[in-house]
Formats: structure tokens, sequence, C-alpha cells
């Protein structure tokens, strides 16, 4: 790379050359570019400039922090703006430097050292910047509480809460600084703050908001104020902060109940507020207060075009619950389509039988959508006057009505009456009743359907078959036996992964052979239901079988054949699964994480504990619930570090067996 | 069984997925909003299990499998024609009256132009009216738009043509009229609109280099309105880079309302119609 | 109608200070943390006054200046510069591209609502 030339570049009339001068000079650093790096600083192009801070900071060194101190002093913003950008970018390097910088005698100097720690977030800082808070100059002061602000450094906050008492540009800025360092310290003199008439009250509300302590509830629900909305807004989304921070053993009671109008009315207007945050904070706090004279307002916000704050709407109007009927009822004949839909299912949780009347029409609405959620609520509200239109519903057009009807129908009580309509659409002429009728029973399981469901084996639609051995097989009639292992051979594919699972079910020792064969079908899903089959079954037969299949060319047969050799349990199993360790599917490797504690050897204890560094996620957790079983002192020292892993799941896993360990 | 609620776990697991294949990221809030849809796709695939129907998610690929399913549930827009007027008559009279006078007196009479989140076909119908309305001598250009969504659900509507009357309530009277024939079904776009439009299935996240339609031609003008917020900055950034790629030089992005590029990542240059921003390859 | 006021600045206890200021007042207030934010916000709606800090990383309010007043339809608009020592180069600059109204920090809410009042009149 070519040095000089680029340092010549750096002059050239095309601001995109002089750019990618200053990148090259970045990527290969060397010193001699400093300095016209440094000029670049004033490139009247901000492309350039910011090029050449970046390269700078890639730079870095110690003279170069010291030239970049003195260039602060700077008469050019940009040049300024440019010098404490780079300064932030070199990070922890620079920061004794740029500590030191806090005792100069020049203000600004100063102020823009406090400027970059705070930029650069070191706590290391700390204790030099409440130091600097003894300046003279309330600029610097200023930008010295803004700087510990960023640090969030709980130790600072003693040093903090004097400037509560001071004028109000301290008081702001000192204010956002507790807000953002969280310590719950600050709490009882913010809220005094909240009861004096300073101009900042939002801020501070805010700020209370971000410390999440419940005790500040009634002061700021009681600083609520007819007619001062950005107070009122600011208040309303606080509480919700703090409320969701965890849960609070809090009464509206006493002197807050004076309040609770103004409260509801504050929120009211804040559900007209353009801010969504808000509107959803407004909708939250109504439901807790159960405010049943909000009703009818906060049910014209389901119609809410953001969809977090409707269903924050309808979370609240569950809440209310009794009193919310009426207006929700009124709601299923709108024509917006989301909102009758979140009006509908709010009835259902709220559970008021009476709402069964009113919805039972809406199960012969045009839109599916509609008619599917009308059928889950009716079977809430279990509604005996609507089961004759659920029986129908049985045969509606669409997929997902059905699919919902057959979940409500086999919800209800089941009577002679019943069972018997039931036993009839069995022979319906209508395949998607027939079929229909064939899930419910399988979910019921009553012996006295076999002889019907037996004759749907030969019915001419698959669909119809599928269910029927389902069905068959869940009350496990004797009979099902060989027509499951037969449906192997069939030609369709989904009669055969049917026959494959149901085969698993029945734990069918003659189903061992044909499964084998099964494992070779060129459909993936017959594939990986026949591996499943073969593990629930467990004969050790068809070992030789599922180890070939751990070559399978689909990552989710290999996975069925890991977990089949986990049920076989034959000790020779565990060598050939080993090197399933390096598969390339995450969730191959994950099952055979969680397959390995079966086996007692060592080198299979040895795979589990080294996939505890996995790439993916999933395999460490998979690797430290394994772990636990395995041998859990040792397991310990190496479960520990991942109680700090990068990814939630794993760390709560971590903690989790740590703590049974 | 249709009430359990997905654990944070199921939700994170398929979040992933989707982010990984179509670069939209769903956010933790509307964690219900998804599980709604696997819910449905539960229903009608008969899967209740989550963990196999997750396989079946990760492992159904192509058009026609489970997970193009799932994303056509997922993709659902609030669309309309002429949306965002204001925006639109920048277009016509800015940006287009740029573009059809430099090319005359170039010489050039092409205009490419790439909707590229059609959803249902109401953007690119529409693009095509003001195009039509702008150019009189038309055939004497050789002007397509290439409509593109990821939602093949979507596209077969589109593809189809047929409009609820609802949609039409913002275009002036004369404009339906004119390019729509009412029949028993809605409004039928004509042929002198729908021999325009070519629709065509993109995942702007992995197949910019692979359609033919995208890759081998450059555009004038793309359109993509009202999906990068549902992408995340590194995705976002992505697409851009993409689009800029695919332009012209002097060609325009137009984005939806609120909806930004990183200038300093991509090199676009913002310019100011009365309309609003747009973005400018330079 | 409450006149709408843009404010550019990247220290958030600034930002939140003039903005609580000016909407106890009624003004409608949208903020922005930098230039270009600055300007892409500006282009998104309409507004009466834009208030801008000069220190501001990457593209400063100097050049967002100048941005405004030589290529958007805001060349009109009142703007106040905000910056932090008096006397500077920056505001010779600023007032070289048109700015006539300067406040300088730290100061305090009457102050900043007299500048308000005082450009738009």
């Amino acid at each position: 790379m070519d040095v000089k030339k680029l340092i010549s570049e750096l002059k050239s009339d095309d601001e995109l050359t002089r750019r990618e001068a200053c990148r090259a000079l970045g990527d290969s650093p060397v010193q001699e570019a400093v300095r016209p790096l440094m000029e670049a600083f004033r490139d009247e192009s901000w492309l350039v400039r910011e090029a050449a801070v970046e390269a700078l900071i890639k730079i870095g060194g110690e003279k170069g922090v010291s030239l970049l101190l003195s260039v602060l002093k700077d008469q050019d913003a940009r040049v300024r703006n440019s010098a404490v950008e780079i300064l932030t970018g070199l990070g922890e390097s620079a920061i004794s430097i740029v500590m030191e910088a806090l005792h100069d005698d020049d203000e600004n100097i100063v102020r823009y050292a406090a400027d970059v720690l705070g930029d650069i977030g070191d706590r290391k800082a700390a204790g030099s910047l409440i130091q600097a808070l003894k300046h003279p100059s309330i600029d610097v002061q200023y930008y010295v509480i803004q700087a510990i602000g960023k640090l969030r450094d709980e130790s600072a906050t003693p040093a903090l809460l004097p400037f509560l008492d001071q004028d109000m540009w301290l008081q702001s800025v000192a204010v956002e600084a507790l807000g953002a360092i969280g310590d719950r310290r600050a709490t009882s003199k913010l809220i005094s703050l909240l009861n004096t008439d300073t101009f900042i009250k939002a801020q501070v509300a805010e700020a209370v908001g971000r410390l999440g302590d419940p005790s500040a509830i009634p002061a700021l629900l009681s600083s609520v104020k007819e007619g001062n909305t950005e107070l009122n807004h600011a208040v309303l989304q606080a509480v919700v902060a703090i409320k969701d921070k965890g849960t609070i053993p809090f009464e509206i009671s006493g002197e807050y109940k004076l309040k609770e109008e103004a409260i509801t009315s504050a929120c009211l207007s804040a559900l007209e507020n353009p801010d969504n945050d808000l509107r959803k904070a407004a909708a939250i706090l109504l439901g807790w207060l159960k405010a049943e004279s909000a009703v009818n307002p906060l049910t014209e916000k389901l119609k809410d075009n953001d969809e977090e704050v409707s269903g924050s709407v309808q979370s609240a109007l569950i809440e209310i619950g009794k009193a919310a009927v009426k207006p929700l009822l009124s709601f299923l004949s709108i024509p917006e389509k989301r909102a009758r839909l979140l009006a509908v299912n709010a009835l259902g949780d709220i559970g008021e039988e009476k709402s069964a009347e009113s919805v039972i029409s809406m199960l012969s609405d045009d839109d599916d959508d509609i008619r599917r959620a009308a059928v889950s609520v009716i079977a809430k509200l279990k509604s005996k006057k609507a089961l004759p239109t659920l029986l129908k519903l049985l045969g509606d057009e669409s997929e997902k009505v059905r699919g919902a009807s057959v979940e409500a129908v086999s919800s209800y009580s089941m009577d002679e009456e019943l069972f018997g309509k039931l036993l009839s659409m069995l022979n319906s002429s209508s395949h998607l009743i027939r079929r229909s009728a064939a899930e419910v029973m399988e979910r019921i399981v009553d012996e006295r359907a076999v002889q019907e469901l037996e004759a749907l084996l030969l019915d001419d639609d698959p669909a119809v078959k599928q269910a029927a051995v389902f069905a068959l097989a869940r009350i496990e009639h004797i009979k099902v036996g060989s027509i499951p292992v037969m449906l192997l051979g069939s030609e369709d594919p989904v009669l055969r992964k049917s026959a494959a699972i149901v085969l698993g079910d029945l734990k069918d020792r003659r189903a061992v052979d044909p499964l084998c064969i099964t494992l070779n079908d060129e459909n993936m899903w017959v594939r990986y239901h026949s591996a499943l089959a073969l593990g629930i079954i467990g004969d050790n037969r068809a070992m030789k079988q599922l180890v070939q299949g751990l070559d399978d060319p689909v990552g989710v047969v290999r996975l069925a054949c890991v977990k089949a050799l986990g049920g076989i349990k034959d000790p020779p199993c565990d060598e050939r699964l080993l090197k399933i360790a390096d598969d390339e599917d995450e969730d191959v490797r994950k099952t055979l994480v969680e397959v390995l504690p079966i086996f007692p050897s060592v080198s299979a204890r040895d795979a589990v504990l080294r996939l505890l560094s996995d790439t993916s996620w999933r395999v460490r957790e998979a690797a430290v619930l394994s772990s636990e079983k395995i041998s859990p002192p040792l397991a310990g020292s190496l479960i520990e570090p991942l109680a700090a892993d990068s990814n939630q799941f794993v760390r709560e896993a971590a903690k989790e067996v740590l703590s049974r360990i | 069984m249709l009430e359990n609620k997905i654990s944070p776990k199921e939700f994170v697991i398929i979040r992933d997925l989707v982010k990984e294949r179509t670069g939209i990221y769903i956010r933790d809030s509307r964690s219900d909003y998804l599980e709604y849809r696997l819910k449905d796709r539960m229903l009608a695939t008969g899967i209740h299990n989550f963990e196999e129907y997750y396989y079946y998610l990760k492992y159904n690929t192509g058009t026609s499998g489970e997970f193009q399913s799932l994303i056509n549930l997922i993709t659902v827009q609030e669309t309309s024609f002429f949306r965002n007027p204001d925006q639109l008559k920048s277009f016509q009279n800015v940006v287009l009256k740029e573009l059809i006078d430099d090319k005359n007196k170039s010489g050039q009479r092409t205009l490419r132009v790439w909707s590229a989140a059609c959803s249902t076909g109401e953007e690119p119908n529409t693009l095509a009216i003001i195009i039509n309305e702008s150019l009189p001598y038309l055939f004497n250009w050789d002007m397509e738009i290439i409509a593109t969504d990821i939602s093949t659900r979507a596209l077969d509507i589109a593809n189809k043509g047929i409009y609820d009357e609802q949609r039409f309530k913002d275009i002036p009277q004369g404009i339906t009229e004119k390019y729509f024939t009412k029949n028993n079904r809605g409004f039928l776009a004509k042929e002198t609109l729908s021999r325009l439009i070519k629709y065509q299935h993109l995942n702007l996240t992995t197949d910019f280099g692979k359609s033919p339609a995208i890759s081998k031609q450059k555009f004038d003008v793309i359109f993509c309105r009202n999906v990068f917020i549902y992408f995340p900055d590194d995705v976002k950034e992505r697409i851009a880079t993409g689009f800029y790629n695919s332009l012209n030089p002097g060609g325009y992005l137009f984005l939806g309302n609120a909806e930004t590029v990183d200038i300093r990542k991509v090199p676009f240059k913002m310019t100011f119609l009365p309309g609003g921003m747009v973005y400018q390859k330079p | 109608m409450p006149k709408k006021i843009l404010s550019a600045e990247d220290s958030p206890a600034t930002q939140k200070f003039i903005s609580f200021t000016l909407k106890y007042k009624g003004y409608d207030v949208v903020t922005a943390n930098d230039g270009i934010e600055a300007l892409e916000k500006l282009s998104q709606d309409k507004f009466d006054l834009i208030i801008l800090d000069i220190m501001m990383p990457r593209m400063n309010g100097l050049e967002v200046l100048k941005e405004i007043k030589t290529k958007t339809p805001y060349r009109d608009t009142p703007i106040i510069m905000l910056t932090s020592e008096k006397g500077d180069s920056d505001r010779q600059t600023a007032m070289k591209l048109g700015a006539k109204n300067f406040l300088t920090k730290p100061f305090q809410p009457p102050e900043l609502l007299e500048a308000v009042e005082k450009a738009m009149a």
C-alpha cells in the first residue's frame, strides 16, 4: 500500500476519493498518516471528516491522544467535534489521559473531557468525574453531571442529589442523570421535587419512572393535574413503567381515591394522543384501576391503528370485566374487522354467559376469521343454544373454522343426544363432515364409535381415512393392528405418514420390520415418523437401519434417528451417535445432546460437556440441562460460566441447574 | 390444546427462523400477533405439537411449503390505491417529468420501475396509472413495472387484478372508470394497465441476485413503502445497498413516510421534494 | 393551531429541557438527535421554527443550517442557533449563512421562551 499516494489523494478534488483515501489509511495504520488525517478534520465534506475520524481511531496511540486533547480548544466546531469523536472511539486506551484533562486550567478542555468520558462509558472514570463536580463553572458542572449519568454508576448518586436543589439548568441535567443511573436511593428526593412547582415536573416524573420504585406510585398519581397534559402523560407512562418492573401490591384508597377521577380523566385524554406508547400506557392504567366509568371511550380504542395499543385496550377491558360487556357487544356488528375480533375474544375471556346470544350470529359471518373466533368464544361461554350451529360448522368450507369447531364440540359434555348426532355424522355425505366428526371422536375416545370408524378406513377421501386411523388408535381397539401396517404401503404419503405415527402410538412390535423399510421412503416426513415410531417401540432389531439413517440428507430425519436410537438404548449405539456432535444442523446436535445422558459411557459424557460451548444457543441450553443428569459435580464448574451467557434462555437454564446442584 | 400460549422460548425460535430467512424481525410486543397466526397454521396442518410444527416449518421450504404459508399470514398489509398522494404527486410532477425529459433528449425511451413490496397490487397499478397519464405516447416507449412481494398469497390476488369497491374511495372518479371494469366481484384492472406490470415472487433478503427480472436490469425508480419498518438496521442496510446497485445513476428510491436509509452507510443523496424526501443515486 | 418547532440537539438532558419548557407553553415540539435526523424530520412535517445546536456529531449545526438555507423549503423559516460560548467563530459563520437568532448555553426557561417569541415575531 502506497502511503504517500494515499496522503496526496487526501487533497483530491473529488470528495469520494478523499474519503476512500482516509479509509485506506485507517486500514493500514501508519504514524505518518496521523497529521494529514488530522488536517482532514477540516475538510468541508462531512463524509470525509467522518472517514478521517474512523481512520484515526484505528491508528490511535498516546501521542495521538495528547494531540487530540489540544485540538479540543480549536476555534472550529467541526474540528472540535471530530476530536471528541475520535477520543470517544479510542475508548479504554484514552481514558487515563482524558481523566488527567479534567484538571486542566482551560474550562473548555475540562468540559469536552467530561463529554468524552461519558461517551466512552467506562466506570473507571466515575471517581474523577465526581471530583470534577466541584468545579466552579456551571457550564462544566452541567457536562460533568451529564457524563456521570451516562456511566450509570450507582456510587455517584449521593454526589448528585444536592444538585436537585440548584437552579433549573443543573436541576434538569441532574434529574436526567439520576434517572439514567436508576438508583432507587434518589426516589424520595425526586418525589419531593415533584411536589414543588418546578417547570420540569414532567421530566422528574419520567426519571422516577425509570427508577422503578413502587413506593413512588402514590406520589406520581397525586401529582396528576387537570389541564397539564404534558405532566399527566409523563406520569402515566412512569406509573406503567414501574408497574411493568414487577408486581405491586397497591390499592387506590384514601386520599388517592379522591384523585381517581382526575387520573381516569387524564388517562382518557391520553388515549387520544398521537403517541402510541402513551395511549398504550393509558389503556394499561385504566385496566389496572378497573375504571368502569371509562368503558365506552376505551372500547372505541379497539379500533386503534396500533396493534399494541388495541391489544392493551382489549386486556384492560377484560380486566374491568362485566362492566365492559355492554359496549363490547355493540362492537360485534361494526365493519372494522380487527376491532370486532378483539371485542369478541374479550367477551370470551370475560366469560359472561349472556354474551353468547349476540355472538351466535357471528357464526354465520362471511369472513372465516370471524366465524373461527366466534366458535372459540362460544365454546368458552359454554352456550348450549349454539351447539346445533357448531355442529353444522364441522362441515364449514374453511379449514380453520372446521378445526376450531372440532375443538369446540369436543369440549362440550358428551350426553347421549350429542354423541348420537356425532355418530350419525360419521356417515354424512359430506367428506368434510365425516372427517371432522372422526376428529371429534379422536378427542372424546368412546368405544361405541368403533364400528363406524372402521367403516371409514375404506373411505374414498384420504383425509377421512387418516382421521379414522387416528381415532381408532386412540381408542386402542385391537382390530386396528393390521390396518395401519397395511396403510404403510399406501400410495398416498399422507397415509403412510399417519400409519407410522399410529404404529408408534400403539407400540406394535409387528410393525418393526415394515417400519424399517419405510425408513427409506422417498418422502421425508414418512422417514421422520417411521424413525420416531421405531424409537418408541424400542426394539433393537431396528438399530442397523437407524444408524444408517444418521446419514440421511435431510436434517429432520437424522434428528429423528438420533432420538430413536436413544429409545433403543443399546450400548453399541453411542459410538455411532457421537459423530453427530459435528452435524451442521443445530436441531440435530440439540437432539443428540438430549439423548446422550441415557448412555453411561465416558465418551457420551464428554460429548455433552463439549457441546456446552456450541455455537447455537439451543444446543448450549440443552447441554446445560443434560449435564445435570450426567455428573452434577463435574458439570457444575463447566456450567458456571454459562450463567453469564449471551443468550437469556441459556442463562436461565444455567442458573436453574446451578441452584439445584 | 388450542388455548395453550406459546412460551417465550418458542416465540424466539420462530422469530429467529423468520428473521434468518426473510429479514423480517417480529418485535417482542407482537408475540400475540405471531401466536394467533401460528395457531391458524397448526390448525390447518393438523399438527398440535409445537416442536413438530417448528420442524415442519424449518424443513418444508419452497414457495408451496409451510414456511411460505406462514409468511403469507404474517405479511398481510393494509394497502390502497394512491396511497400517500403527496408523495405520488412529487413522483409525477418532479421525478417522472425529469426522467421523461432526460430520456426524450437522449433518445433512450426506456423506463423501468420496481414496486418492491407490491402486496396485492394496488401500488404497481397506481404507478401504472400515473405513468400512463403522464406519457400520452406510451406506445413509443419501452416501459415496464416489475412488482415483487414475498407473499405468494398477495401475488395471487394481484395477478387476478380484481379489487373491492372500498379500495377506490380515494381515487378521482374518472380514473376508476378509465382503467377498471366493474363486474359482480368488484373492479377488474383493464388490460391497458395489467400489461404494463409483471408480478414476481421475491424475498428481498435472499433473492436479490437470483431473480433475473431484478438482477439483469437496472431501474429508474424503486418504490419500497412501508416494509422497512419490519426490518432491523442490518437488514435495511443490505437491502438498501441492493436497491442502490439496482438503480441507474440518477435513479430514485421512494420509501414510506417515516422510513429512512442511513446515508452514511449507503451513499444515496437526500433530496427534498414538496411531498417528502426521496433518495437519489448520484 | 399550535406552532410547531423542531429542536435538534444531541444532549438528551438539554433536549428534554427545551422540549418540556416549550410544550409547557403550548408549542408542539419534535426532536432530532443529530443533523441528519433533523433533515429527515424536516422533510416529514411542516415547522414554524427550527432550533439547532451548533455542536452535534457528524453533521453539525452549521452544516444543517447551510443545507436548510440552500436546499430545503425552509429558507425563510426563523432559526435559533444554540452556542456554548460567546463571541465564537462559529457564530460568525452562522451569521454569514443567514442565521439571526442565537442563544447561549446555559439558559433558563424564560430566556428560551423569549428567544422563541422574538424569532417568530
